[in-house]
């Protein structure tokens, strides 16, 4: 098995390859105007403000490309994960109580109670380890400064998931995310070798209880599945074999160790391999089988352009993947330079993720939100950072969109906008059912039972109180020279939007924002942006409107 | 129908009344088009699927078989641990009120099903008993899609099925017949912007495909439930105490569908958990401690209603688990597993076969009961469609 030795894991430093030169390659076929240079920065990152297209098409194709791969020291500083809490970190002193007191069965009532508490504190202060991560993350996003790294990043951490629910650690959470961060446009034979033995994943999928004897399948079946070679490429035998392999492979602390004791030494078959195989070998063999690249490759292109590639689209990156040992970069290179990139079936039509919709906005109107529009509106939209919901990921495209997920995307936008008064969404949520419901019913609208969702509005009820964007529509307009109606549509959708407006929906906004000017004063019940101007009001509900519709769902 | 004033239902009545061909501004004419009869029965379905595989060995628990014991020295259960059928078969002790739905008749267990060449994909074969179909997604819409289509043809009523969750499961997915999400009514509206969000809806239109015309199609659809949902639901009172939590909340919102006057005739639930490689029989009991407090608030809710004559529940799950245990006291990815149909209307005991816990197929139990049986059962008898509208007759059993 000396193939292995080619994915042993590298130093990251060296996985930061030398850049190709796209200028070289300049592409041919590939008109690169706003609309095309908004595009690629809509997918190979989350969005850009209008001044940030007008620079990428002022640089060009091969520039704005060669920006996106930036060399290692112009990179993110990654956060230091504290190790103090969870189950890697401090045992429960009240805990260690317990045993010394001869276990929970015998222990007196108080001891028990504190070990509780004590056990109840670590978790909070773990969860709160991740929250204070997850604004860390949101805040890279939106500062755009490594974008395709933060691109990659996120779709690695739906490829390879882990979720907190199971993990349980923040410590092993951050972990992997900062080796999904560094690896992210790397080697992915090396991200491979690097996940399978993550102690989140070895939790997350169970490898870290294989053992000799009564292995477990789990991580065997994934890791064929949907980390390599897709459905239907391997055999319940292959499976069941690769799961021996697997067996010893443990974390102990937050590390990776490999024990002989729960090893299964034996012989084994893994897709036609025979031998006396180990966890390594077995990845090496998925690695080199000829279904993997395809099947990378496929994942990525269909991530980055929401369409399914055909098998020739496929069969060419895959291609590019293996000659140059599995090289991301290599890939993601030539895919931006690719005229096929930049058809009209892919431009502008996919829908925007949650994080997409919510840091997408953040970027374009420069706009830096309070942590909880960004962490529960993402929840609140089917999107939680460090909880997948399962371990194929998120499901992308039109599968976001569901009736309640619609109408909350423009209400979150109404929230950051802060022209939708939060509490709102709770207390007045009724009132225009209201004249239809009796006494019966009135009050059980106040006995609504509490629910995780309902949690989650609750809290983002706290924004309501005392946020205010800092933004200046209305100068925005001005400096643009926007004085019609229809000239300020057309800024302001081409501020807020990722795609470009379709002529029926310009006509229409024209139409409403004439409407919104002509609407007296006296209609607005309370006041919004004390002295601020009435068009800042008025830019900022038509900013509203212009973030609910379908539109604005596409990038 | 009480619907509120909504284009659409401004246009179906049109439709009924001058049986017109009507193509809307958003190009989707059959879901605007109205059929004349009411087809599709009265009874109502709640579908509840337990995602990431349920351990039918753990449900319905075959203790009197030496074979479970063997293959399961820590998980296998003794007669008295678990709520005894008979000799052989017993319930999970978290089930309880089940045992009392099965005690009352109203509670029918088909042991074994499954379906031919199992796959043990989680997603895969999610996929099959979602469309009903060992093809999966690639073969098109979901089983529900697929049975709106045969009970209401080209009657769309973005009312009638519900989902209630955050992502739509598979089975609802239909070309012609949408169907509305959510999960709370709290905030299942457009706030501030409904007015114009209307306005958009007549003044945007034409052929418009691709992935902006399916969005314009959701929205209209948003449009026609917001306001039906959060009347139907926000104004609920049940008779039940639910269980607090998203499980207790979901069925509290279809029973409340159910009980309501907007027409909905499905609601699918999404309970996730069951994937049980560790740690097997805490977390399970768990899964069925939570799954029978709310099934029982649901039918404790129901009972004596109209809405309870008419509704039954299914419970399905991707796939059961491997007969033997695995090292870390849990069980892997397996085969055939046991469905519930609940409801006043059904005959309740046990149907199908218990699969043979020795003569195996690799480790994994062997399928009794193709599982579409099921669905056409409860299709026939719920929303008097053909027993072969799946394409295929499967057969029925007589629990319905």
């Amino acid at each position: 098995m000396h193939m292995k030795k080619l994915h042993l894991i590298l130093p990251f430093a060296l996985a930061a390859l030398l850049p190709v030169s796209a200028s070289a390659q300049e592409a041919a076929g590939i008109d690169w105007n706003r609309r095309t240079a908004e595009h690629l920065l809509n997918r190979a990152g989350f969005g850009a403000s209008p001044a940030e297209v007008d620079a990428a098409v002022a640089r060009g194709l091969a520039a704005t490309v060669d920006g996106l791969f930036l060399t290692a020291d112009r990179q993110v500083p990654l956060i230091a994960p504290e190790r103090e809490s969870g189950k890697d970190g401090m045992k429960s002193e009240a805990g260690e109580r317990v045993r010394d007191a001869g276990g929970k069965d015998v222990a007196p009532k108080e001891l028990l109670d504190d070990a509780r508490e004590q056990r109840g504190m670590m978790r909070r202060t773990d969860r709160g380890q991740l929250g204070d991560y997850t604004a860390w993350w949101f805040d890279t996003m939106i500062a755009g400064e490594d974008p395709l790294r933060d691109r990659m990043t996120l779709f690695w951490h739906g490829y390879f998931t882990s979720s907190m629910q199971d993990v349980k650690s923040s410590y092993r959470m951050i972990q992997q995310n900062q080796l999904l961060r560094t690896g992210a446009l790397g080697s992915f034979g090396d991200l491979l070798f690097a996940v399978a033995k993550d102690p989140a994943m070895l939790e997350y999928l169970d490898n870290d209880e294989n053992k000799k004897g009564s292995p477990n399948e789990n991580f065997a079946r994934e890791v064929m599945e949907l980390f390599t070679l897709g459905e239907g490429h391997y055999t319940e035998d292959d499976i069941k074999e690769a799961a021996r392999a697997f067996t010893g492979w443990r974390s102990k602390g937050a590390e990776f160790t490999s024990s002989k004791r729960r090893h299964d030494a034996g012989e084994k078959s893994v897709l036609g391999v025979t031998g006396r195989l180990d966890g390594e070998d077995v990845l090496a063999i998925l690695l080199n089988d000829g279904a993997c690249a395809p099947y990378v490759a496929g994942r990525i292109i269909e991530y980055l352009e929401g369409v399914t590639p055909t098998d020739a689209r496929r069969s060419h990156y895959a291609g590019v993947l293996s000659a140059d040992d599995f090289n991301v970069e290599a890939l993601l290179r030539e895919l931006f330079l690719d005229p096929d990139f930049y058809r009209d079936e892919v431009v502008g039509s996919r829908v925007a993720g949650p994080i997409d919709y919510l840091v997408g906005m953040s970027r374009r109107m420069d706009v830096m939100p309070p942590r909880v529009w960004l962490t529960y509106g993402s929840e609140l939209l089917g999107q939680e950072l460090f909880f997948p919901p399962n371990v194929k990921g998120w499901d992308e495209g039109m599968a976001w969109i569901t009736t309640a997920s619609f109408m909350q995307r423009g209400n979150l936008a109404g929230i950051l906008l802060g022209v939708v008064d939060v509490n709102d969404v709770l207390s007045d949520t009724e009132l225009d059912v209201i004249d239809e419901l009796d006494d019966m019913q009135m009050e059980a609208l106040e006995e609504q039972p509490k629910s995780k969702k309902r949690g989650v509005l609750a809290r983002l009820k706290k924004i309501g109180k005392g946020w205010s964007p800092s933004l200046n529509l209305a100068g925005d307009m001005a400096s643009a020279g926007a004085r019609t109606p229809a000239a300020s549509v057309d800024v302001l959708a081409d501020m807020l939007l990722g795609v470009e407006l379709p002529a029926d929906t310009r006509a229409f906004l024209v139409g409403e924002y004439t409407k919104l000017q002509a609407t007296e004063r006296m209609e607005v019940d309370r006041p919004r942006f004390g002295d601020r101007r009435r068009d800042e009001d008025d830019l900022r509900n038509l900013a509203h409107l212009i973030l609910s519709l379908p539109e604005a769902q596409l990038n | 129908m009480k619907n509120p004033i909504s284009r659409r239902a401004f246009l179906q009545a049109a439709t009924a009344a001058g049986a017109l061909t009507f193509t809307s501004p958003l190009g989707h004419a059959t879901r605007l088009t109205w059929s004349q009869a009411t087809t599709g029965g009265s009874g109502n379905l709640l579908l509840l699927q337990l995602a990431g595989g349920n351990d039918g060995l753990a449900t319905v628990i075959p203790f009197g078989d030496d074979a479970l014991h063997a293959a399961r020295p820590k998980l296998g259960r003794k007669k008295s641990e678990v709520l005894a059928l008979d000799t052989y078969r017993g319930l999970n002790p978290e089930l309880v009120g089940l045992r009392k739905a099965f005690d009352a008749g109203e509670l029918a267990i088909v042991e074994g099903c499954g379906y031919a060449d199992p796959n043990r994909s989680h997603f895969k074969s999610m996929e099959i008993w979602q469309t009903a179909d060992h093809r999966g997604r690639s073969s098109g819409d979901g089983w529900i899609g697929r049975l709106s289509d045969t009970a209401w043809k080209d009657a769309a009523d973005v009312n009638r099925v519900i989902n209630v969750g955050e992502k739509q499961p598979y089975s609802l997915a239909s070309k012609s017949h949408p169907s509305a999400s959510f999960v709370i009514p709290e905030g299942y509206r457009w706030i501030d912007t409904e007015g114009e969000i209307a306005d958009y809806d007549k003044k945007t239109g034409g052929e418009v495909g691709g992935t902006l015309g399916a969005l314009r199609r959701v929205l209209d659809d948003a449009r026609a439930s917001s306001k039906a949902v959060r009347q139907a639901v926000g104004g609920y009172r049940p008779k039940a105490v639910y269980p607090t939590g998203d499980l207790g909340d979901a069925l509290r919102s279809a029973a409340a569908l159910f009980n309501g006057s907007i027409g909905t005739r499905i609601v699918s639930v999404v309970m996730g958990g069951f994937d049980t490689h560790n740690d097997e029989r805490s977390r399970h009991d768990r899964q069925m401690r939570d799954l029978d407090a709310a099934l029982t608030a649901f039918r404790e809710d129901l009972a004596g209603t109209e809405a309870g004559k008419r509704t039954v529940t299914m419970a399905f799950s991707e796939f059961g688990r491997r007969v033997a245990e695995n090292g870390s006291d849990g069980t892997d990815h397996g085969t055939a597993g046991p469905m519930f149909v609940m409801g006043a209307s059904v005959k309740g005991g046990l149907y199908g076969k218990h699969p043979s816990l020795t003569k195996l197929d690799d480790g994994d139990l062997v399928y009794t009961t193709d599982f579409r049986s099921v669905y056409a059962t409860v299709a026939a008898a719920q929303f008097d469609v053909r027993r072969d509208f799946l394409g295929h007759d499967y057969g029925t059993l007589p629990l319905l």
